[in-house]
Parts: C-alpha cells; sequence; structure tokens
C-alpha cells in the first residue's frame, strides 16, 4: 500500500498552478473545474504508466524486486555491478552493432524502394510501393519464426535445398548477420514510409527551380530532391535504430539459439533464471531506457534544427525520373526483395505447417506422396488451445482497443481543447511509452500488478490494462492529430447555438471524427492483435492469447507443425485487418 | 440588447490579450472593433460569447449579467443566447443546409413544424431557401458564410457576434455580402459586434467603430470621425493614411513645422495646441495634388517620380521629393497613366489637410518606435509584461 500513496502524491505536486499572471478580482469558484478533470485523467495515467517505469527504477536501486505486501526501500546502486559481467558487456555490445547495421541496411532498402516508387518510372509502382510496405504488416517475430524454418544451420529448409543442389553456402540465421537481415528487412517499411511521404509531397516547385536555375536532372537530385528528403531519411533511422535496438522477439527466436545475447533478452534471461535476478535485469533496462532516451532527445533536436517544409497539400505530379537501362535489372530487385520479405518466409510456414515428416533430408520428400499433409491447419483450428487463444486475443483486443480509443480522446481533448491544468504532463505521460522499451514496460507492469492489491493479475483485465498502457503513444497520436484536424469552431458553434458542450461533442466533434477514431481503433486493435513482449511477462496459463500461443509452439520445439499452420492463419488475419484503415483513408 | 462591458481583462499566460476594457454598446447598434491581428479584437468577442474565460470585469447583456469575476456569476455559452458567426464559417459539413439552420432551434426545443418553418424563412432571409436540403459541405464559400449567418440568425439572439466572417471570402464576393449584412442588421434591429481588420468593411458596417490596440480601445467614434480624425498616427497609418513623417517638437502655437528627419517645413492650418510632444504629420494619399507644372502656395515641392501603378478608377504613384522624404500619392487615373518612371513633378498639399497627431492615444510620444498604447492608469494593472514601455510612457501620460 505504501506504493499506492506516493505516486498520486507526487502527481498533484507535479501539476503546476495555472501559470496565468492573473490580475486582481479571479473568482474563487473555477479552480476545481480547472483541476478536476485533469486530476482524474492523471491518477489514471500514473496507475497505468508511471506506476510501472517508476518500480522498474526502484528495482534498479534496491536490493529486492516488488512483491505485493513487500516494497523496499534499501537502495543500493550495486545492481549495476551487473555490467561488470562478460555477458553484460557483450550484449550491449551485440545489441548497438545490430541496431547500427540493421539500421544502416533498413534505411538503404528502404530509401531505396521509396524513391523508385515515388520518383522513379519503374514498372508497376503501385506494386513496388505495395512491396515497400507490406513487410510492416507481417509482425517481425513471425518474420523471425519464419527465417528460422528457412535458415536454422541443421534443419532450415533453405540448407535442405543447399544439400540437394550441392552447394554449401553458409547460412546459419542463429547469428547476428542472420538477425541484422531479418530486421533491416522486416523494419525497412519505416524508412520507406517516411522517405516515401517526403519525396511524393514534396513541391515540384523546389526541383522546377533547381531546373530554371541551371542543374541538370543529376545535380537536382542530388543538391535539391536527396537533401530534402534527409529529415525523414534521419528520422527514420533514429525510429528504426530504436524499435530494432528494443526489439526482444526476434532477438528471442533467432539469438537465443545460436548464443547470440542482446540487451533485451537478457533482461528477459535473468528475470527468468532461478534464483531470479530481477533487480540486475532492472538495472539493464534503466540503462537500456537511458539508451533509448539518448537516441529519441537526438532525433527531437536533429529534426527541430531541420523542418524543411516540403508539403504543399497541392498533391501536384511531379516529373519522374528515368531510369533508362536500369528499368528491368530495378524491378528484378525490388521483386528480389518482395521474395525474401514475404514470399519465402509464408511458404515456409505453408511448407513446414503441411510437412507430414519432421525429419527431413531432401526437399524430395515433400512432393512424395503423403510427403505433404495440410491437415494440420484443420487440427489447429479445430484445437481448444486454438480457440481459447484466439477468442481470447480478440476479447482482449477489442477491450484495448475501445478503451484505448477512449482514453485518447479525453486525454487529446483535454489536452488540445480545454485550458484544465496538468495539460502538458498529460501530454508527457501518454508519451513516456515510447522511450520504454516492451521488456521493460512488461516487467513493470507485472510488478504493478502483483503489488497492486486487487485481484487483477492472471486475468484477461490484466493484459487489457497493459495494452493500453503500451500502446498510449500510438493512441494519443492518432486520436490528436484527428482532433487538431478538426476545427475548434465547429464544436464551438454547437454551443454557441445553445447545445451544452457534451451535447456538442457528442453531436459534432465526434461525428466528425469518425474516420479518425475508426483508423486509430483498427490500429490499437492490429498493435494489441501482434504484441507479443508484454504479455509474454503478464499472461497464465488461463490466459493464453494468440501471439503466445505461437510462441509457445515454437519455443517449445514440439510443436512446430502447430506453430507454422498458426502463424499462417494469424498473418492472413492480420493482412485483412490491415487492409481495412487503408479502406477507411480512401474514403 | 444592449451590452455593457466593464473592466474586462484576459491573459493568456503572461500576454495580457484584453486590458481593463470597458465598452458599451446600445441596443440595435452596430459595434465594430477594429484593429491588427493580436490587438484583442477577438478575445474580446470572444469573452462576450463566453468562450474565453476573463480574469477580471463584468459583461452584461440586456442587463442580465452574463459575467461577472467579483460576483462569481459566468453563465454558460450555451445558455448566453448570443450568435456567433466564425470566421471558419463553422458549418458543420455532415448535416444539410437545414439541419444547421435547425440546430439552435431543436436546443430550444421548439415543435417540429416549427423548427421547418423558422429554418426555411431565415434560409430565405439570406437567399439560400433554394438549397435546404442539399448537402453542407457541397457548398462555396458565400454560401457557407450565408448559412452559418442564417443559423445564427434563427436563433433570434439578444446579440450577433460576427468573427471577420468575410475575410475568407473573394474580393467581389466580400463587398456583396458587406452590403447585404449592413441591410439585414438595420432591417432587423440587431445588435451586432463586428470584428475586423478591415478598414473598408469597418466603415461600411459600423454604427460606432472602437480601434484597438494591445488590449484596449485607443479610440471610439462613428466611421466618419473616425476617417476624419484618426487620434493617433499609429492609428492613421492603420486606417490607411500612408504619408506620416515624424516632426521636430514644436512650439505651441506653431503653424510652420519641421519634419524631425528631413529638411523640410509643413504648413498646417490649426496651430498645434500646446502639450503636444513628439508628434507627426499625417497626409492622405488621396489629399496630395500632383502636377507637372510648379504650382503656388504654400507645402508645394518639386520632386520625382519614382514609380506609377495603375489600379483602375485611380492610380498610385510614389513620388521622392527633392527635400528628402517619399510621398505616396493616389490620383485621378488619367494624370498618373501619363506619368513615367524618372518624370519630374511637383506636389501641393492644403495646409487644411495635413493633420499633426501624437504617435500614441494617450501622448506617450517618448518612445515612437513602441505600441505604448496600452499605458494604463496606475491602478495596478500588470506591468510586468512591458516592462520597458512602461517607464518610458510615464512621463507624459495624462489619463
Amino acid at each position: 500500500m505504501a506504493i499506492l500513496a506516493d505516486p498520486p502524491e507526487a502527481t498533484a505536486t507535479a501539476t503546476p498552478p495555472p501559470a496565468r499572471g492573473r490580475p486582481t478580482g479571479r473568482r474563487a469558484g473555477g479552480g476545481w473545474r480547472r483541476r478536476l478533470p485533469g486530476g482524474l485523467v492523471l491518477v489514471v495515467l500514473t496507475i497505468l504508466i508511471v506506476l510501472p517505469a517508476a518500480l522498474v527504477l526502484l528495482a534498479a536501486f534496491s536490493t529486492d524486486v516488488p512483491r505485493p505486501g513487500n516494497i523496499t526501500w534499501d537502495l543500493t546502486a550495486g545492481n549495476f555491478a551487473v555490467f561488470a559481467e562478460p555477458q553484460t558487456r557483450v550484449a550491449f555490445l551485440n545489441s548497438l552493432v545490430i541496431g547500427v547495421t540493421a539500421t544502416a541496411l533498413a534505411c538503404v532498402i528502404g530509401g531505396a524502394l521509396a524513391f523508385l516508387a515515388a520518383r522513379s518510372d519503374i514498372p508497376l509502382p503501385r506494386f513496388v510501393y505495395l512491396i515497400g510496405l507490406m513487410p510492416i504488416f507481417l509482425p517481425s517475430y513471425v518474420g523471425a519464426l519464419a527465417w528460422s524454418m528457412l535458415g536454422s544451420p541443421n534443419a532450415g529448409l533453405l540448407n535442405i535445398a543447399q544439400s540437394d543442389l550441392g552447394t554449401s553456402l553458409p547460412l546459419n540465421l542463429y547469428s547476428m548477420p542472420g538477425m541484422i537481415f531479418v530486421f533491416a528487412v522486416y523494419y525497412s517499411p519505416y524508412t520507406f514510409l517516411l522517405v516515401h511521404g517526403a519525396m511524393s509531397m514534396m513541391s515540384p516547385d523546389l526541383e522546377e527551380a533547381a531546373r530554371v536555375h541551371g542543374a541538370g536532372s543529376h545535380r537536382m537530385l542530388r543538391l535539391i530532391s536527396f537533401p530534402l528528403a534527409t529529415p525523414a531519411l534521419i528520422g527514420s533511422a533514429l525510429l528504426t535504430f530504436i524499435l530494432v535496438f528494443e526489439n526482444f522477439p526476434v532477438a528471442q527466436v533467432l539469438g537465443t539459439p545460436g548464443g547470440v545475447d542482446t540487451l533485451p533478452t537478457l533482461i528477459f534471461r535473468l528475470l527468468n533464471t532461478s534464483p531470479s535476478r530481477g533487480n540486475e535485469s532492472a538495472a539493464i533496462a534503466v540503462v537500456l531506457v537511458a539508451v533509448v532516451l539518448l537516441v529519441t532527445w537526438l532525433q527531437q533536436r536533429m529534426l527541430a534544427k531541420r523542418s524543411y517544409t516540403t508539403i504543399t497539400g497541392k498533391g501536384v505530379r511531379q516529373k519522374k525520373v528515368a531510369l533508362g537501362r536500369g528499368r528491368i535489372p530495378a524491378l528484378v530487385a525490388v521483386l528480389a526483395f518482395f521474395g525474401l520479405s514475404i514470399v519465402l518466409p509464408v511458404l515456409a510456414l505453408v511448407v513446414v505447417a503441411g510437412q507430414s515428416s519432421p525429419y527431413m533430408s531432401s526437399l524430395a520428400q515433400l512432393a512424395e506422396p503423403g510427403g505433404l499433409d495440410f491437415s494440420s491447419f484443420g487440427d489447429v483450428l479445430a484445437s481448444p488451445g486454438f480457440h481459447t487463444a484466439a477468442w481470447h486475443s480478440v476479447v482482449v483486443s477489442l477491450f484495448a482497443a475501445s478503451f484505448g480509443v477512449v482514453l485518447a480522446f479525453v486525454c487529446g481533448y483535454l489536452v488540445y481543447r480545454t485550458r484544465v491544468s496538468g495539460r502538458p504532463l498529460i501530454e508527457g505521460i501518454s508519451m513516456v511509452p515510447l522511450a520504454l522499451p516492451a521488456v521493460v514496460l512488461g516487467m513493470g507492469l507485472l510488478w504493478t500488478w502483483l503489488v497492486m492489491p486487487v485481484p487483477l493479475y492472471g486475468t484477461l483485465a490484466v493484459l487489457v490494462i497493459a495494452f493500453l498502457a503500451v500502446q498510449s503513444p500510438q493512441g494519443f497520436r492518432g486520436v490528436t492529430a484527428s482532433i487538431m484536424a478538426t476545427d475548434r469552431d465547429l464544436e464551438d458553434s454547437a454551443v454557441m447555438l445553445g447545445a451544452s458542450r457534451t451535447r456538442a461533442v457528442t453531436t459534432v466533434t465526434v461525428p466528425l471524427m469518425k474516420a479518425g477514431l475508426l483508423s486509430t481503433f483498427v490500429l490499437l486493435l492490429m498493435l494489441s492483435m501482434r504484441e507479443l513482449t508484454v504479455p509474454l511477462f503478464l499472461y497464465t496459463s488461463d490466459t493464453q492469447i494468440l501471439s503466445i500461443a505461437i510462441y509457445d509452439a515454437f519455443e517449445n520445439g514440439g510443436a512446430l507443425r502447430e506453430a507454422a499452420a498458426m502463424s499462417v492463419v494469424y498473418t492472413a488475419f492480420m493482412f485483412v485487418l490491415s487492409y481495412i484503415p487503408r479502406r477507411l483513408a480512401r474514403q | 440588447m444592449d451590452v455593457k462591458i466593464k473592466d474586462l481583462s484576459l491573459a493568456y499566460g503572461d500576454v495580457a490579450a484584453v486590458d481593463h476594457l470597458s465598452l458599451d454598446i446600445a441596443d440595435g447598434e452596430s459595434l465594430v472593433l477594429l484593429g491588427q491581428s493580436g490587438c484583442g479584437k477577438t478575445s474580446t468577442m470572444r469573452c462576450v460569447a463566453g468562450l474565453e474565460d476573463p480574469d477580471a470585469g463584468s459583461i452584461t447583456i440586456g442587463g442580465r449579467p452574463v459575467f461577472d469575476a467579483d460576483s462569481g456569476v459566468d453563465v454558460a455559452p450555451n445558455k448566453r443566447n448570443v450568435g456567433l458567426v466564425f470566421q471558419s464559417y463553422a458549418v458543420w459539413p455532415h448535416m444539410t443546409v437545414i439541419e444547421n439552420v435547425s440546430f439552435p432551434l431543436k436546443m430550444k426545443r421548439r415543435a417540429r413544424k416549427e423548427i421547418r418553418t423558422r429554418a426555411l424563412e431565415t434560409l430565405e432571409l439570406v437567399g439560400l431557401a433554394h438549397l435546404a436540403d442539399k448537402g453542407a459541405s457541397l457548398l462555396s464559400g458565400g454560401q457557407m458564410q450565408r448559412v452559418a449567418l442564417a443559423r445564427s440568425l434563427a436563433m433570434e439572439p439578444n446579440v450577433m457576434l460576427l468573427d471577420e466572417p468575410l475575410s475568407n471570402l473573394d474580393a467581389r464576393l466580400r463587398e456583396d455580402l458587406r452590403v447585404e449584412l449592413r441591410r439585414l442588421q438595420l432591417e432587423l434591429g440587431l445588435t451586432s459586434i463586428y470584428v475586423t481588420h478591415d478598414q473598408g468593411e469597418a466603415l461600411a458596417l459600423a454604427d460606432r467603430i472602437a480601434i484597438m490596440q494591445d488590449g484596449r480601445i485607443a479610440q471610439l467614434a462613428t466611421p466618419v470621425d473616425t476617417y476624419r480624425s484618426p487620434a493617433s498616427a499609429s492609428i492613421a497609418q492603420f486606417l490607411g493614411v500612408a504619408n506620416i513623417f515624424r516632426i521636430a517638437a514644436p512650439e505651441p502655437g506653431a503653424r510652420r513645422l519641421r519634419l524631425a528627419d528631413h529638411d523640410l517645413e509643413v504648413v498646417v492650418d490649426a496651430p498645434v495646441a500646446a502639450g503636444t510632444g513628439e508628434a507627426s504629420v499625417c497626409v492622405r494619399p488621396e489629399h496630395v495634388r500632383l502636377t507637372t507644372e510648379p504650382a503656388a502656395g504654400p507645402n508645394t515641392w518639386p520632386g520625382t517620380v519614382l514609380v506609377s501603378v495603375f489600379q483602375g478608377s485611380f492610380a498610385r504613384a510614389t513620388v521622392a521629393l527633392d527635400a528628402g522624404p517619399t510621398l505616396e500619392v493616389q490620383t485621378a487615373e488619367d494624370v498618373a497613366t501619363a506619368l513615367r518612371q524618372h518624370d519630374r513633378v511637383h506636389v501641393g498639399i492644403d495646409p487644411r489637410d495635413v493633420q499633426v497627431l501624437p504617435q500614441e492615444v494617450g501622448g506617450a510620444g517618448a518612445a515612437p518606435a513602441r505600441p505604448v498604447a496600452a499605458d494604463t492608469p496606475d491602478d495596478g494593472g500588470p506591468a510586468h509584461d512591458r516592462p520597458m514601455a512602461a517607464h518610458a510612457a510615464t512621463a507624459s501620460r495624462e489619463a
């Protein structure tokens, strides 16, 4: 209970008094109206987000992890001695190397695809666009799973193919290069999207001005077009680095079998060794967060300095850059990327799901009668385990997405449409989870809901709460973008015409924001469906969800076929889900 | 209904948007708040609407207090029965025209039949009855503004507020709607507060114009008086008086005034009053005569045409006087179209058309470069937000 008494108090003091140089004659009654709504929301956000983060910080500096009825206040810096251990230093180094190289590769892939799709005369530009975007819809750990089936050193399908063909290229995905490859492929869409946005929205006037002033098309690209896209490229590079650096599932699937630790997997491993070394993993978590914060700060600084307004909103067609003889080779390269990112992995999942014999020495075995048997799909779809997990996933995701949109709307409305006190704090806390790697947040949420004197741990409700916390930045951003795009005069005019504020919000603001709210809802739904790391800390055998079920089936080795079959079903579902927002956007 | 604003103050953080402003608007009067962006005109209007939370002062509408900081009265905006036409129109795109106009009547819980009749009547008034069932998002800008107007008229407001309602429209439409607005206002006897930064609009629509600077009213007068005798050089400049020259501190009673920055004397008609601090002479461009032959009389000078532009019914030229200053001249188009660049010309100004005005209202001539119009009586008003202007202005303060 001691833990509960502290944070709300901190909230109250941190809520700044209205910083207005008010002259005399201020009304006495107005105070609570400004404080109450903000205060209530801050209490909710504190429990959701601040408390878990605070517990991780506390654990990093104390001698024991938080347990029910027992919060240790014996502070020590001794936990950071874990960084003297070789395994920690190696993990740290691995994380950095993987982060930097995968980011560089992802930027090259994403940037090149973006240029080809947006500005070149490559054949089938719309298809190229889809290829650039598609990997984002495949949860990265499904991609990792599929690639481990393709490229594990012994049983990998590609290696079996090699022995069939008599080649012996060293192909081992359970390695640093393997991880870098998978990260680069599945995180390239972030660069692709941002750079594509910058390049296709770029005002053609800027380029035409360069032509008028005497630049040829090469010099124009080099001196004007590419520099104008650099803020997007830098922004996406730093974002990609953060995502790779804090990623747990891919590192767990591909790194752990090969003995390659990264900071997130090390945190997870230390927490789950026996005896558990929770305090030390909390110490590593704090360092992980520090690095992420540093990079985020860098990103903010760089982007603040170089804001090139390239967007004109005119949507004018730009001139395409002629690739000449490179047109076809460029398309072939794009198709090769499509093969590596989507076709091969999905094919591998299908083959493994249908592979009747777990031991295979030649791909020819698949062609033998009975070699491929897709009854596993039927088995999986009919199995009660799958039903329960899928049902749980749907229920948890629906609740998390609905509550998430409501919470984000309340927060966004208070921040951007009212003058309640504590608005900067509401926005700040809503965005905090961006800087908290999923492993760290998962750990914090686990401790929070173990300590909380409400019996939520081990229920689906705790997963909903966890998703609310994890996805609050995405929800907040989505909803506030939509709030800001809706002119506030539209709501004020309803009030002037006699409607109460609540009535004005429900009859004017919400209906006008329908599309924005709906697409935020679908986004949160998708994120909830694919989230693996956080529920990994919080699930119990009674509250398995789909992502956990797949991970479980794969980790426990024996159920590779089920894992693959579930992955295929799951991926198909995600693709359908991902189609909805684009459909909505087109309306 | 009449509106009384007393000692109203509103601050955003440390910036005073409205600064101890008092204003009475009579029943049926059209008052225009005129000023540059950021002068507090929209904030003042939004306080009357109830959309801002003033820090001090009181507002009564038709004798009913709707806001009073001292007694804690603060009537919610939806209970004030005040109409507001937004600059952005704020017509709801997800409703039809008639649904928009019916909204206030629905809020008043009128019978369904009455709502439709009233809404159609009001649409008739603004000439849009034929579009009643069209989706509001399909309208043009001018039509949207008419819908916004009809929507506010339908509620039979005690006061009608209009926030730069014409500024998003193109010039031609703006002039048509301007006339129509004035007609409606007079016909319906609406008490209205109209906010604009366009002097032409203000002159056309107002019974009285309140010119705002730095959150206070710098001048309150009829359109004719405002146009003929602006209260200060900065107001004159805002009203389009393009020729403003600082003069060296004049002797009281003097009729020949020497410019501060040029070697030139200007003759004025009325002797300069005693106590005029630093001041400027101001001449409207249309009061400058332009001849090719040397002219006789006071205030005639030779000069060279820098540029001359044809503007239809009139033409405008910039003339550099040999003595130094540059004059803006507006003349009949036939005179100016004959002008070429570098032509030698002569300009003349009737002494009656020269006004000697203090730099700012309140006689704060000591700091001409700064907007010090907001210098206040010493009533403990927030001085922290303009630390330097305060002491510069104290010396010559008179109010």
